[in-house]
């Protein structure tokens, strides 16, 4: 790929999404405001609360926002960079609205992690042992503001072009999957990557498209150029021009939720 | 300002977004006079796909498209090419292995408008050229299915001839200007098991979006004003009976009095078209006229077949200023096949209306005989052929399936069965050698060129051959064909210009015209011939698209013509012979050819025969009842005991094909494997698996190559079944043969042992 921004889909095994590719921002040399605002030298967490809910299950109250400005818990290991950046459950694959990080070190949509541990008790979603069985984890769960913070501060002026012309992006934040994980077909990988320029590409099925604009120039002198990702356009009072690549407003999870079956 | 939105569409099985973009310019620059933008996606370029644009490019297009076509070089960097060259922008692409899936990119609602001048390679920047291109990038590693707007084409273009080059299009860098506009659907359609699929998948789809409306035409008008003019250009010329070649629009007047007999010429065919007209009004001037057409043909042609060996008839003849006749020198043009067997196949017609005129039935059945000669054992027949009976090209094999309307019509017409079981052949190497989707050759002064011609071609064949047997066997290359086909169909209405040099009746719109071939962008009403054919195989594969087709096809292929009076042509009833829509938009050849007509009336004809004869509520419940019977007829013909016509002569070179059968023994032959195949007995081997033949069975039952199409022989290399010895001839017989047929059988036999003894 000729492009700046090239990707390399897949290349990192611990990222644990089943959806095509989850482009991180460190790869494409940009630093996105998410993985600027998560501090990774964490110290020794306050345990949370413990409640216990209706079912029975035991579950430990989540930092709130207040509580989490501190280091995260130390899982043993570092977590995948991409993760950062992601805002997709890995479940579902829909961008999430209340991120938080569960004990496996991963960030889930919190409706979607509470359902999961409901239904299979206190293993991950994603991470399996050696043997073939997943991994038993505790059912903490934790904000994960900066993923919150990167998501829903997703309109950040993007310097696009040479000469200064800038894009902002806005993304409406898409519900969560009200029915029972169960009662869902599995979800077609996510059709949309956040690009490192906060703007959205779309991956499906090996097809990409992270060039969002590709502009050619012709001179008044019969010159000609190829601009990726850039044009040369001036707003009426000269100081920036703007291009929007607007999120998946219509996104609906719900269309892909077959009714429940009766029991 | 660059405004991009990407929608995802919601679908159950498919992934796919719709992609719209908006341009503003804010403000101008001094350097910079105008830009382009493109939208692509990139996929790897080591995955194997194969690719489809319509009336571009197919599979295996490349090989066989003219050189310097814009998909001629499937590796060339940039195939980008402007939409108003497909029937609809699109551009799809299948994965051969690994998720064989198929990834399309279509331009939705495209504008498509333009301006006269715009008609030249050279750059141009102008705001109101408002069409796409479409196609597929390639850069180290990576491939693109891309759309760029305005329309740039390259690395190839037909602008200012076929060759390499670009044809840039850009818009001005103006302030305020906003028009820079469109919107895209991308789609991946998961696992589709072949490229005929996604080809077909991609172009409904994309049809159903289009949902093209074209604007009723009043039927009964257009039989009326078509026929007025056959009956006003059948006139005698220096003194000799001709349907004239052609007529000037602007003037009306004939310009060329020459005469062919099929293809674009059709004099034979527009003859009996006329003769049933003017037998239906009891017009005794025009019959009289259209008859003496028709036995001056039949007079021409015994003189002609006299004078040689080989029983061709010559099929394009001059009339010089003092009424004497001259055929045209015999070339691999005037000898083809389908000239040949049009014009024969319009003397049967006329002489279905006309029994008593044996000479008309005489001179096809001299043809028929002459076709059944030369046929090969594997129903296969030389494309063209010169008067002394020898081909110009015995490999030439694709115009095959032209023979079998004129063959089923003449079985029809002597009920001799002979014809019918070489129709029947060839319709078997048919199937066999067009299951690639390649169709070559339709325009037989284009022979060696994928076309839609040799595609409804095939579509006509093989729906005669299923009117023939009731086999549902034959709907399926008939449908193959029919998908093909219809990709050659503007189904979007590409804007029309008015001006000095447009042909193409600008107060119309271009829907139902259809690009010829590939290699070039001309395009024709041609697909007026297969309208009735659309709605039945809609009815008798319960194929709603189909259907929806022809009824579309009915409406739009009535729009170049002037039924009406609105396009000021000097008569009623003509219509230009080819146009462009791409540029010079609209223009063309201003002149009117008989098969122009009769291609609109012939379908019409068969439809006024069937309306008269059956309301629609019989017509549903016949073709339920004839589905049903079809597809029971389909599994046994099927079943590999009634190849053996096909196989047996490979297992032993001794064994007569039914080609080469003794004439005596073919009726007898044909009726028992009719009567076979509709019979409610057991089959020899039902039930049972295929046997693997040893290998030197195999050796010895593989077909020959067919030249030039490759390995489309497969689908007949049939299975054997046990039972089946090679040296033993067939013996499925019928349990119900008439005492009459039992004895004649008997005596056969007979025959045949005193034979042997002798």
């Amino acid at each position: 790929m000729s492009s700046m921004f090239n990707r390399t889909r897949g290349a990192n095994d611990s990222h644990p999404t089943h959806h095509v590719s989850a482009p991180p921002f460190e790869q494409s040399g940009d630093v996105s405001k998410a993985s600027a605002n998560h501090d990774e030298s964490a110290a020794t967490p306050e345990p949370p609360p413990v409640i216990v809910d209706q079912d029975g299950m035991t579950w430990l109250e989540e930092m709130d926002a207040g509580k989490c400005d501190g280091p995260q818990p130390s899982h043993g290991q570092s977590r995948p960079s991409e993760v950062v950046s992601d805002p997709h459950c890995p479940i579902t694959n829909y961008i999430m609205t209340d991120p938080v990080r569960a004990d496996d070190g991963i960030t889930y949509e919190r409706n979607n992690i509470v359902a999961w541990f409901k239904e299979h008790g206190a293993v991950s979603p994603m991470v399996k042992e050696k043997d073939g069985s997943r991994k038993r984890i505790g059912t903490s769960l934790i904000a994960d503001l900066s993923r919150r913070s990167a998501i829903e501060s997703l309109q950040v002026p993007i310097k696009l072009s040479p000469t200064g012309a800038s894009s902002s992006m806005s993304v409406t934040p898409m519900a969560a999957c009200p029915h029972k994980l169960d009662e869902c077909t599995p979800p077609p990988p996510a059709p949309f990557t956040l690009l490192a320029d906060g703007s959205f590409g779309v991956s499906i099925d090996g097809w990409t498209n992270d060039t969002p604009v590709e502009v050619e120039i012709v001179g008044h002198n019969d010159t000609e150029a190829w601009y990726r990702r850039s044009y040369t356009t001036v707003t009426p009072d000269g100081t920036a021009s703007s291009s929007q690549r607007a999120g998946p407003p219509s996104w609906s999870p719900t269309a892909l939720c077959r009714s429940p079956t009766p029991s | 300002m660059v405004t991009d939105s990407i929608v995802p569409i919601a679908d159950s099985e498919l992934s796919s977004f719709a992609v719209r973009r908006q341009i503003q310019v804010v403000s101008e620059s001094s350097t910079e006079a105008g830009f382009s933008t493109r939208f692509s996606l990139q996929a790897s370029s080591s995955v194997p796909r194969e690719f489809f644009m319509p009336a571009i490019w197919y599979r295996g297009s490349p090989a066989l498209a003219p050189a310097g076509s814009i998909a001629g070089d499937p590796d060339a960097e940039h195939i980008l090419v402007r939409e108003d060259r497909l029937p609809l922008p699109l551009v799809m692409a299948w994965a051969t292995k690994g998720s064989m899936s198929a990834a399309e990119l279509v331009h939705v609602r495209p504008d498509g408008s333009t301006f006269l001048g715009e008609n030249h390679r050279a750059r141009l920047i102008d705001e109101r050229m408002l069409f796409g291109s479409l196609g597929v990038v390639r850069e180290p590693g990576l491939l693109s299915l891309a759309f760029q707007f305005p329309g740039s084409e390259g690395d190839r273009t037909y602008i200012d001839g076929r060759s390499a080059g670009w044809a840039k299009r850009a818009h001005p860098l103006r302030s305020g200007f906003a028009a820079h506009t469109f919107e895209l659907r991308f789609t991946v359609t998961p696992h589709v098991a072949s490229y005929d699929e996604s080809l077909k998948r991609t172009w409904r789809r994309a049809f159903a979006e289009a949902a093209p409306s074209p604007p009723p035409a009043d039927g009964e008008a257009v039989w009326r004003v078509s026929m007025d003019l056959l009956s006003r250009v059948a006139q005698e010329y220096h003194g000799v009976p001709s349907m004239p070649f052609r007529v000037d629009l602007a003037s009306g007047l004939v310009d060329d009095t020459s005469s062919q007999m099929g293809f674009v010429g059709m004099a034979l065919p527009a003859a009996a078209l006329l003769l049933r007209d003017a037998i239906d009004r009891e017009d005794a001037p025009c019959q009289a006229r259209a008859e003496a057409i028709i036995d001056f043909w039949a007079a021409e042609c015994e003189l002609a077949s006299t004078a040689t060996t080989g029983a061709v008839p010559a099929t394009w003849f001059n009339i010089s200023d003092d009424g004497s006749t001259a055929f045209r020198p015999s070339d691999a043009y005037q000898g083809h096949v389908r000239i040949m067997c049009e014009g024969m196949a319009g003397m049967l017609a006329a002489h279905a209306l006309v029994p008593t005129k044996d000479a008309w039935l005489r001179c096809a059945q001299r043809y028929g005989d002459f076709l059944l000669s030369v046929q090969n054992a594997d129903g296969s027949v030389p494309m063209s052929w010169r008067l002394d009976g020898t081909p110009y090209d015995a490999t030439l094999l694709n115009a095959t399936h032209m023979v079998i309307p004129f063959l089923v019509a003449l079985f029809r017409a002597t009920q001799q069965p002979q014809y019918q079981a070489a129709a029947i052949l060839a319709g078997r190497f048919s199937a066999a050698s067009l299951a690639d989707g390649r169709y070559v050759g339709g325009a037989c002064d284009n022979n060696n060129v994928p076309d839609k011609e040799a595609a409804v071609l095939a579509l006509i064949a093989f729906v005669e051959l299923y009117d023939l047997t009731r086999d549902a066997t034959w709907l399926a290359p008939a449908a193959r064909a029919a998908t093909y086909a219809e990709t050659f169909t503007y189904a979007w209405s590409v804007p029309l210009l008015a001006g000095a040099g447009v042909v193409y009746p600008h107060q119309r719109n271009s829907l139902g015209v259809s690009i010829i071939a590939l290699g070039q962008s001309g395009a024709d009403n041609f697909m007026a011939r297969a309208v009735e054919l659309y709605r039945r195989l809609g009815t008798l594969l319960d194929d709603e698209h189909f259907g929806t087709f022809g009824a579309f096809l009915d409406g739009a292929t009535k729009q170049v013509l002037d039924w009406d009076g609105k396009l000021g042509y000097p008569q009623r009833g003509l219509m230009n012979e080819a146009i462009t829509l791409v540029c010079p938009r609209g223009s063309g050849v201003a002149k009117w050819l008989p098969w122009l007509s009769v291609t609109l009336l012939e379908p019409m004809a068969s439809a006024r025969a069937e309306r008269s004869s059956v309301g629609d509520d019989e017509r549903a419940a016949a073709a339920k009842k004839e589905r049903a019977e079809a597809e029971r007829i389909a599994i046994r013909t099927n079943h590999p005991c009634n190849h053996l016509e096909m196989t047996m002569p490979r297992l032993n070179p001794n064994v007569p094909s039914a080609a080469a059968m003794p004439a005596e023994l073919a009726p007898l032959a044909a009726r028992a494997r009719e009567a076979y195949v509709r019979s409610d007995q057991p089959m020899p081997g039902e039930g049972e698996a295929a046997v693997e033949l040893d290998p030197d069975a195999q050796a010895a039952a593989a077909l020959p190559e067919v030249p030039h199409l490759g390995e489309a022989m497969g689908g007949l290399r049939l299975e054997a079944d046990e039972a089946l010895e090679p040296e033993q001839p067939q013996q499925p017989l019928p349990a119900e043969l008439d005492s009459d047929e039992e004895e004649e059988m008997e005596a056969k036999d007979q025959d045949g042992a005193e034979e042997g003894a002798r």
